[in-house]
């Protein structure tokens, strides 16, 4: 798998009078096996570069190729892209409808015209992957906590087998312990299950401790491109369009602001703790 | 003083109903809730998803009414359907969602709105408007329409459209869960502004740590039940607990619990990362550390 965008641009409201432009020239690779994060403030263009992933909009100019293949080509299986690239939006569990748990999840598989026994045996695997009990296969969706809705909405896309699993806010309105929870579920799909997975937020310090590559975007540009640890180094100019950065880092970043030696970047508490723990056992001051 | 809010026994249950209409379980959201707020106050309620928190922001405006126990609201008794508008009056509410909760196609109207179902006189209405659009930092917009607004500033236009009523206390349930990091610090920023200058009293029900830090006084619900309480400080500093209720600590907080567990000397009640740099510079140079 791999996408590959080449100077896309995205205007709203072309030709009214009222456009808005939502990206701008945005050049951008994505290969097999990626746990990425796309970070960005409100209205900086990140949901509408996921739209074009899976060929809801179209760019205003510019070329996607998923697999090597220009997916505007008029040959080319737009269909089959939404199959193959998973998008789960923002608070997803909105979008059940069915009366049963089982019967949900098999909606997708059902659409892409699969054999019976194929939807059944892919959507008791969506389940199980999401670690969806037995017990809950035949309960209505709507009986269920809010971190269950969101998982069995997951497996609805995951049983229609994407190579790409693409989540918009996947841990918006979830409790500390419900957001660390989806985490580590989309973790365990993407290591256990080797499906390659982009979530797009804007709560920086939640993701960087999950993603290995992150992609800030500002004003329909991407910004910064890289490891979380690489980005963070970047405070004040993250905090200039709206973005935070994680309080372990902000702490490592004031203590080398006064003075103190500490090298490398830590995003979580206990990396931090430890660095600040060697340095102030035998660290220095700059000179 | 007799306290803005009193809770007693605070019970609510909600029945589950099968497609007849009859009674097939019942689940108890709020279990014997005991809270006084005084007027004035920050207070804060945290909670896990299912905590029992936005029943009990529904019982303070008299959505929902006790099942058993009492809910005084300004001295009001809000089981008795008589003070439900006196009730609504004194305490304001406002939601998760701003999209849900906006109503007119231009600002100002929108903040007019409640003080105009009130039958206030509309010399008054313009008054109270710009004075709450002030408020709230929001008056530059008075003539926009909210759909041009970011999530932020929409919450912030709800905040003044409750002001504009002149409660005397404003209830925001998870205000800030929709909005990116500038908008939940202008929210949360506007909220503290009401309450050093109005004196408003202000619930922030939240699972957000660090828009709690700045609250006079904390409540940590789980399975309909009050579990702990105190000042920021204190329930920080109890972060096995804070964890047992799907809840989380602050990072710093949990960096000087770690620093702590390997042996330095540092308080374990950190809020903020400039008072935790100060610390450790302070303890570099006494040189205990070593």
């Amino acid at each position: 798998m791999s996408i590959k965008l080449q100077n896309v641009s995205y205007i709203y409201g072309l030709n009214s009078g009222h456009e808005k432009v939502a990206l701008r020239d945005i050049n951008l690779e994505i290969n097999d096996g990626g746990f990425i994060g796309i970070a960005g403030h409100t209205g900086s263009g990140k949901s509408t570069l996921v739209q074009l992933l899976d060929g809801l909009e179209r760019a205003s100019s510019g070329k996607i190729y998923y697999n090597g293949q220009d997916i505007y080509d008029k040959s080319f299986d737009m269909r089959g892209l939404r199959a193959k690239v998973g998008l789960v939006f923002q608070y997803p569990e909105h979008q059940l409808f069915e009366t049963t748990v089982i019967n949900d999840v098999q909606f997708g598989p059902k659409n892409l015209g699969l054999p019976l026994l194929e939807v059944e045996l892919r959507s008791y695997e969506a389940l199980k992957m999401t670690g969806i009990g037995d017990d809950l296969i035949d309960v209505s969706p709507f009986a269920l906590s809010g971190g269950q809705k969101r998982r069995v909405a997951i497996a609805g896309v995951l049983a229609m087998k994407p190579e790409v699993l693409v989540l918009d806010e996947p841990a918006a309105g979830l409790d500390p312990a419900g957001r660390a929870e989806i985490f580590g579920l989309l973790k365990k799909l993407h290591k256990e299950n080797n499906i390659t997975v982009i979530i797009v937020s804007h709560s920086m310090e939640d993701i960087a401790k999950y993603v290995e590559r992150l992609i800030v975007m500002n004003n329909g540009s991407i910004v910064l491109d890289g490891k979380p640890a690489e980005i963070f180094q970047f405070e004040k100019e993250l905090e200039k369009i709206g973005l935070g950065v994680p309080q372990a880092a902000k702490v490592i970043h004031q203590l080398r602001d006064a003075g103190a030696l500490i090298k490398g970047e830590y995003i979580t508490a206990d990396e931090s703790a430890e660095a600040i723990y060697k340095w102030l056992k035998n660290g220095e001051y700059k000179r | 003083m007799k306290p803005f809010i009193k809770a007693e026994d605070l019970v609510h249950e909600y029945s589950r109903r099968d497609e007849e209409g009859n009674v097939i379980g019942i689940n108890r959201a709020l279990d014997g809730i005991n809270i006084e707020v005084q007027a004035g106050d920050f207070i804060a309620v945290l909670g896990a998803n299912g905590s029992g928190k936005s029943t009990f922001a529904k019982h303070l405006n008299a959505l929902l009414v006790p099942t058993e126990g009492t809910l005084y609201v300004d001295g009001k008794d809000t089981s008795d359907h008589k003070n439900d508008l006196l009730v609504r009056q004194s305490a304001g509410m406002v939601f998760q969602n701003p999209d849900n909760q906006i109503v007119s196609s231009v600002v100002e109207e929108d903040v007019g709105f409640g003080p105009e179902n009130m039958g206030v006189p509309s010399v008054e209405i313009w008054k109270r408007v710009e004075e709450s659009l002030k408020n709230t930092g929001m008056y530059e917009y008075r003539k926009e329409s909210p759909d041009h607004l970011s999530g932020g500033q929409k919450q912030r236009v709800a905040v003044a459209g409750i002001m504009a009523m002149k409660p005397k206390c404003i209830i925001l349930d998870e205000p800030t869960a929709m909005l990116d990091p500038e908008g939940r610090k202008s929210v949360i920023k506007t909220a503290r502004e009401l309450n050093k200058k109005e004196k408003i009293t202000i619930i922030l029900i939240t699972h957000y740590m660090e828009e709690v830090t700045i609250a006079d006084y904390v409540y940590v619900m789980s399975s309909g039940q009050v579990r702990m309480e105190g000042t920021p400080r204190q329930v920080f500093a109890r972060s096995e607990e804070m964890v047992k209720y799907r809840l989380e600590i602050p990072e710093v907080t949990k960096i000087a619990l770690e620093l702590n567990r390997k042996g330095i000397k540092i308080p374990k009640d950190i809020l903020y990362p400039e008072e935790l740099v100060d610390i450790l510079l302070k303890i570099k140079s006494a040189g205990t550390a070593v």
